[in-house]
């Protein structure tokens, strides 16, 4: 009986090409198998605010549902999806850098917003892990998040961020040393 | 440290203890990470990195891009009633094609003529005609192909009328002839 395609056996790959075709259904499958993880991702990459992580997975779905012709089928759909999600979160970066510098701006003006500047500090979830990964450039933190936490392979990685293999290897090698020394000095600073 | 030892080191952070390790695989760990110490950090590192993979979504973001999508991808003909077309054209189209759609639907009666040679047994009439003497009387044969319409649903009355018809004057034509006798 082929009257209801099993859309959990589908591919990635092919809940796109359905998706493309306007079927409803694979995109609430695609959804329901990725949206978590984005936020997961989003979540981490972005100075921890909830809100704006949910904000910027509703932002990527829209628009996979605008623009579904963007996706080309000799791409995979996890790095696909994962590299837009960077690319997001890169903006979000030099929104956020604009803004500081206009906060900064304003300060040394005279003019206070103490709305932003509390909604930017409680943002911030002040664990060891957090806080170091705070401090690394955007890409590095993307990087180490899509693999320790997204556990994506060094191939998918590669394809995301479009480095050679060796390349994604050797930043990870020096990302976790970085992170370690990060959390290590933290750690010495609370003591003190 | 080469990029398979890297991989390799990544595993085993993953998934055992240190305890746990073979004698090369310590080796490795202790030459590249530095000991047992440095072998958990990275595992506590990597487990509240992994912990935080996924975070639910609220059912709001779900319900508003189902609907978007069900939106941008709606039927032509939806979009086309519903926003390109005002609603009296709508109505109007509508009664069109239905009106359109019954005159196809319904049977209409469709005639053609088919000539067809059939068996009439033969028809005599008697007349009474006063002759004057001497009058030489010629017998005339008429033949005469009568049409026959076959209908698809129209009972063939008129067929028969047209046969009566041209009977009656075939025998005023033969009266007048006897009559007048030329």
């Amino acid at each position: 009986m082929g009257l209801f395609t099993a859309y959990h056996k589908k591919t990635d790959e092919t809940l796109m090409v359905l998706i493309q075709n306007g079927d409803h259904r694979a995109f609430q499958n695609l959804y329901d198998r990725y949206a978590t993880r984005l936020n997961g991702f989003f979540f981490k990459m972005l100075w921890s605010d909830a809100e704006m992580a949910e904000d910027f997975v509703q932002d990527l779905f829209t628009k996979v549902i605008d623009r579904p012709e963007l996706f080309k089928i000799e791409y995979k759909v996890k790095p696909w999806l994962f590299q837009i999600a960077a690319n997001m979160c890169k903006n979000a970066y030099r929104k956020n850098s604009f803004e500081r510098a206009y906060r900064q701006h304003l300060e040394s003006e005279g003019i206070h917003l103490a709305h932003i500047e509390t909604k930017l500090d409680h943002s911030i979830q002040f664990d060891l892990l957090s806080k170091a990964m705070n401090n690394l450039e955007e890409d590095n933190r993307s990087i180490f998040l899509l693999r320790y936490q997204q556990e994506m392979t060094i191939e998918e990685l590669s394809e995301t961020f479009d480095i050679p293999t060796g390349t994604v290897k050797s930043r990870l090698f020096n990302l976790r040393k970085q992170l370690l020394t990060a959390i290590e000095d933290q750690k010495i600073t609370n003591h003190e | 440290m080469n990029n398979d030892q890297l991989l390799k080191i990544d595993h085993l952070i993953q998934t055992k203890h240190y305890e746990e390790l073979s004698q090369e695989d310590k080796l490795l760990v202790d030459e590249h990470l530095g000991g047992k110490k440095s072998f958990e950090q990275y595992q506590i590192l990597f487990k509240e990195t992994h912990a935080t993979q996924e975070r639910p979504v609220s059912r709001l973001v779900a319900n508003n891009l189902s609907t978007r999508f069900k939106q941008k991808n709606r039927p032509v003909w939806y979009s086309l009633f519903n926003y390109r077309i005002p609603a009296y054209a709508s109505i109007t189209l509508i009664a069109l094609i239905m009106t359109a759609s019954w005159w196809w639907t319904t049977s209409h009666p469709n005639m053609i003529e088919v000539t067809k040679e059939v068996y009439l047994p033969g028809k005599t009439d008697t007349l009474l005609v006063q002759l004057p003497p001497d009058t030489i009387v010629i017998e005339k044969v008429i033949q005469k192909t009568i049409p026959v319409y076959i209908t698809s649903n129209v009972p063939s009355e008129k067929t028969q009328e047209s046969t009566e018809g041209s009977s009656l004057a075939e025998q005023q034509d033969l009266t007048e002839f006897l009559v007048s006798g030329r």
